[in-house]
């Protein structure tokens, strides 16, 4: 099975397959519409069915179908009504209205995709007497929708139709569909229908544009849930707005105001997708959403004092959600929202130490369900990057890092499959590249994992009595190759660094040199050899109490 | 007294940097960059983490940030088979054992013996030459009139079939069902043409009752493949009435939310073209009759205007009309001289901003330039191809065929030569041209008996 994804990179929109030589295709997008690099308008794409959509990024709304053909999400309305008149000829008589829709669609199967908002309503006809009904003046959409080909994208694909609605005579009131108007080229059609014939379904009541379609708003966020998309109106930030059951381009006039309104300027910050909920997170509070339809849909508040505070933080596995707050990472779960970095790690999140606060809000994550971690990437302290990683595994309840690379600078995590379906999770780069895990211990070709860590001040359960540590017993996996360099500090807690000892990788059991007196004893581990894998099962040291000074 | 410190869960307790340094675990650690435990390769201890390879061989985006990415739902590769199919019968001096030929690139081409054969009308005195429209390509399926089946009024007669095949499968469908009007028990004739309707239905034309001479009964049947349920379109006539005016249904299309129907009048001329709005009409309307040497063999819609391809009778040129959105009939091209009652414009298909028409003209004088390829921009029509000397056994013959656009963005014209009584079995007598701009044309396959009906499967 080949998987693909799309990616944005830089100013393109790109398909990348997963396996092989993960051939990059920049896609042709809709003309007049490109894509923003600014931070504020980050990419966020979101899937309905087999359907993948884009918002926030480009300069409308964008839908990619399953071939990666890139249409506009919606279609503008119509702006001008037909023009009514009576030909000779014809069955019908009485008196009508008609108003017009654009369609979206598919040539290939036939199907309409989209259907934009209702164009105005025409005056009413003159009195027709057994003749045809003429619509004239139709109107034609400057939607731009053709597709240049490429080996899988199809040139003219989608195809701009219109619909015409009809009333009963009289006219009546309800408008019921008549006519489908191939292409976008003809301005004029003519029929005698009967009212007895027309379509007994009325026209559509939930036509509707989101933010987005033209150029002058967007979508913020996005995301699926419930079989709709639900969106945040860049005018009016502190809104989610959201489509009809499985029709993305029907928008209705859907939306919640998520309270405080106009509290501060970023409005509603991330959306969590949950089995049964719908997550919906400012920067002070994180509400839900419950219900199943427009008729029963309601917002209820979930906390105060947490909320989202970066969009790309967000991740859900398994109706589990985890999440950056200002304070720490958060989870939300059947159990409710508890931090899950406080007592380990918060110090991570509430000081200047380890990370840039500042750039909390463009942290982004990803999980690896392979390895059962939530990574979730920050800025180094004084960096203006998300170049550091931490991990939380979701089962053991641990964290471990701050990790990096050192070649480059990872500028997005998200999940993708690979050849064999499984989810894998990936980070893309400030050079054009999209990474994904190794079995091999190297980034990239060639570059060494500089792997560190510091355990913790052993004082055998008496940190004011001095003693005599002797010879250091390591116990690890048998590598190929490989040395591992420990520095011992043993002395009080201000110890300086001792002489550094070299652990072979391949014996697995490699008794070490004593490491001395003092009142703690701390073992520095550190491997940065490109190719070459460390497993550590753990280490023994012989001591004796020396006394109290 | 000597004591012994153990530490065999380095890492297990992971980083801890809150607790002051005589409250922290043994497990615990107070930095761990690039380590991890590894659930997915370990043997439980604490790891460097994986390596990070690239996923993509060259940089995208012109070496620029990756800024984000989503999987697409449910990404496959579809595999596109493309089916042509080969007549039964010795045309060229041997009946191959094979019933189509495939391709999956659209440019090799190979053939195979399953599924089963499409039905051919001229081995059954069928004259319309309209069977390379039997065939239609429906939710990456393709559906056909097989050949598999007595017709009428032969002994023993038996129900046109109607199969399926998902590139796996070849499944009968459904079997043409009794029209009352041509007789209770009397099977149709054959198959005529299909083409879709919506999104859960097509429609079959067929010819009811003996094909020459005319005996005036056809029907269209609306199709639901998943429920296989028949319902005609329009009335349904008396026993012994005539439907469609005498004429034979050839070639249909959905234009305006009506279905109209092309017709030959054999050997006669001034055929019809019929509408209906399906579901909703009880009768079809004679929406307009052409001229003494026109029958309508090809219909399709462009630009919001239905066209019509005509098969021209002795004297006629060939021509195509057209059917403005008010309901006004022009000619839109009329080319030649009909010497022998041959020329036809058998195949019309939209492809990009441009109608393709498949000709076949006998009035032309030099034989190897005949058959063409016409593009129609809306204003102007043009010759864009013409068939090649060294092509097919011999170009005096008329060739019909047809055309789609492929799920690759090509478009294809099958192109057979109808005759048979055709002359040896010398080279080929079916080709398929393939061209992805309109422009430039490449023939991509040649076959003996090879026959128009062209779809595609996509597995």
């Amino acid at each position: 099975m080949a998987n693909y994804s799309l990616s944005q990179i830089g100013t393109t929109l790109n398909s990348v397959l997963s396996g092989g030589a993960g051939t990059v295709a920049a896609l042709t997008l809709p003309s007049n519409v490109t894509l923003s690099t600014v931070a504020t308008r980050r990419p966020r794409f979101a899937l309905l069915g087999s359907n993948a959509f884009l918002v926030n990024s480009p300069t409308r709304n964008l839908w990619i179908d399953r071939d990666r053909n890139v249409m506009p999400m919606n279609l503008q309305p119509p702006i001008v009504a037909p023009v009514l008149t009576a030909v000779a000829g014809g069955s019908l008589s009485g008196t009508f209205q008609v108003k017009t829709t654009f369609l979206l669609r598919d040539v290939l199967t036939g199907e309409v995709v989209i259907e934009s908002p209702f164009g105005p309503v025409s005056a009413t006809s003159a009195t027709l007497a057994t003749q045809y009904l003429k619509a004239n003046g139709l109107p034609l959409s400057k939607d731009p929708v053709a597709a240049t080909s490429s080996d899988f994208q199809i040139a003219n694909r989608y195809r701009i139709d219109r619909r015409l609605y009809r009333t009963t005579t009289g006219p009546g009131v309800p408008f019921f569909p008549w006519i489908d108007v191939e292409g976008n080229t003809q301005t004029a059609v003519q029929d005698d229908l009967s009212d007895a014939a027309l379509d007994n379904v009325a026209a559509p009541t939930a036509l509707g544009n989101p933010p987005g379609t033209v150029g002058s708003s967007r979508l913020v966020l996005l995301v699926s849930w419930r079989g709709r998309l639900w969106g945040v109106d860049s005018e009016k930030l502190d809104d989610v707005v959201f489509s009809e059951e499985g029709l993305f381009s029907q928008w209705a006039s859907n939306r919640f105001t998520i309270p405080p309104k106009g509290f501060d300027a970023r409005g509603v910050t991330g959306f969590a997708p949950r089995r049964e909920a719908l997550g919906v997170g400012k920067t002070n509070a994180l509400f839900q959403v419950t219900g199943t339809s427009t008729a029963n849909f309601r917002v209820v508040k979930l906390s105060e004092n947490v909320g989202i505070e970066a969009p790309e933080s967000v991740v859900i596995y398994r109706d589990v959600v985890w999440f950056l707050w200002k304070d720490g990472v958060y989870q939300w779960d059947g159990e409710g929202i508890k931090s899950i970095s406080d007592g380990k790690v918060r110090a991570w999140f509430t000081t200047d130490t380890y990370f840039n606060r500042s750039r909390f809000q463009n942290a982004f994550a990803t999980i690896d369900p392979s390895r059962n971690k939530y990574r979730l990437h920050l800025a180094n302290a004084g960096d203006s990057s998300e170049n550091r990683w931490v991990e939380y595994d979701y089962v053991d309840k641990i964290w471990f890092g701050p990790h990096q690379r050192d070649d480059v600078t990872p500028t997005s995590a998200f999940l993708l499959y690979d050849t064999n379906d499984v989810a894998i999770p990936c980070m893309g780069n400030s050079t054009g590249f999209l990474w994904k895990d190794q079995a091999t211990r190297t980034d990239g070709a060639s570059t060494a994992i500089d792997s560190d860590l510091t355990g913790k001040f052993h004082d055998m359960q008496s940190p004011d009595i001095e003693k005599y540590f002797g010879e250091l017993a390591l116990i690890s996996k048998i590598q190929s190759a490989g040395t591992l360099t420990i520095t011992p500090y043993v002395g009080g807690l201000d110890a300086n660094a001792g002489s550094a000892i070299s652990a072979s990788m391949t014996a697995g059991r490699e008794r070490l040199r004593r490491l001395g007196t003092g009142r703690f004893v701390r073992l520095l581990m550190r491997h940065n050899t490109a190719a070459q894998d460390v497993e550590l099962f753990g280490y023994e040291v012989g001591f004796h109490e020396v006394g109290r000074r | 007294m000597p004591a012994k410190m153990s530490v065999y869960n380095i890492g297990k307790a992971g980083v801890n940097v809150d607790a002051n340094p005589v409250q922290l675990q043994d497990g615990e650690l107070t930095e761990a960059q690039n380590w991890t435990t590894d659930p997915a390769g370990s043997e439980g201890g604490l790891r460097k983490r994986p390596g990070l390879t690239a996923i993509n061989a060259s940089a995208g985006g012109g070496g620029t940030s990756v800024l984000g990415a989503i999987n697409l739902a449910y990404t496959f590769t579809l595999t596109n088979t493309f089916y042509v199919g080969i007549r039964a019968g010795a045309q060229n001096g041997a009946t191959p054992t094979q019933t189509w030929r495939t391709s999956t690139n659209g440019t090799t081409w190979g053939s195979v013996t399953t599924p089963t054969r499409p039905f051919y009308g001229d081995l059954r005195s069928l004259t319309t030459w309209s069977d390379e429209k039997v065939m239609i390509s429906f939710k990456n399926r393709i559906f056909y009139a097989g050949d598999d089946y007595i017709n009428y009024p032969t002994a023993g007669h038996s129900a046109p079939t109607i199969h399926m095949w998902d590139g796996t499968n070849d499944v009968i469908v459904g079997y043409m069902p009794y029209n009352i009007a041509a007789g209770a028990t009397t099977n149709s004739f054959g198959v005529q043409a299909m083409a879709p309707l919506d999104n859960d239905h097509f429609l079959i034309a067929v010819d009811d009752g003996a094909s020459v001479p005319v005996t005036g009964n056809g029907r269209v049947m609306k199709f639901n493949p998943t429920t296989g349920q028949f319902t005609q379109i329009g009335p349904t006539a008396a026993v012994g009435a005539v439907e469609f005016n005498g004429m034979i249904p050839t070639c249909l299309a959905v234009y305006g939310n009506q279905v109209w129907l092309g017709t030959e009048n054999y050997g006669t001329g001034a055929a019809k073209i019929f509408r209906i709005h399906p579901d909703q009409d009880t009768t079809w309307t004679t929406d307009t009759t052409f001229g003494a040497t026109f029958n309508v063999h090809s219909l399709a819609v462009y630009k919001g205007e239905l066209y019509a391809g005509m098969r021209t009778l002795l004297g006629g040129n060939p021509s195509i009309y057209k059917r403005d959105t008010v309901g006004a009939w022009t000619a839109s091209l009329a080319t030649g001289t009909s010497s022998s009652g041959f020329s036809v414009f058998s195949s019309l298909v939209v492809f990009g901003e441009n109608l393709y028409a498949l000709c076949h003209d006998d009035g032309v004088v030099d034989v190897s330039e005949r058959v063409t390829i016409r593009k129609f921009d809306g204003t102007t029509w043009t010759t864009v191809w013409t068939i090649e000397t060294d092509v097919g056994e011999s170009a005096t013959q008329t060739r019909v065929g047809n055309g789609i656009v492929g799920p690759d963005g090509a478009l294809y014209f099958v192109v057979a030569e109808y005759d048979a009584a055709g002359a040896t079995a010398a080279t080929s007598d079916g080709i398929v041209m393939r061209s992805t701009n309109g422009t430039t044309w490449v023939l991509v396959d040649t076959f003996t008996n090879m026959r128009g009906a062209i779809g595609f499967t996509r597995t």
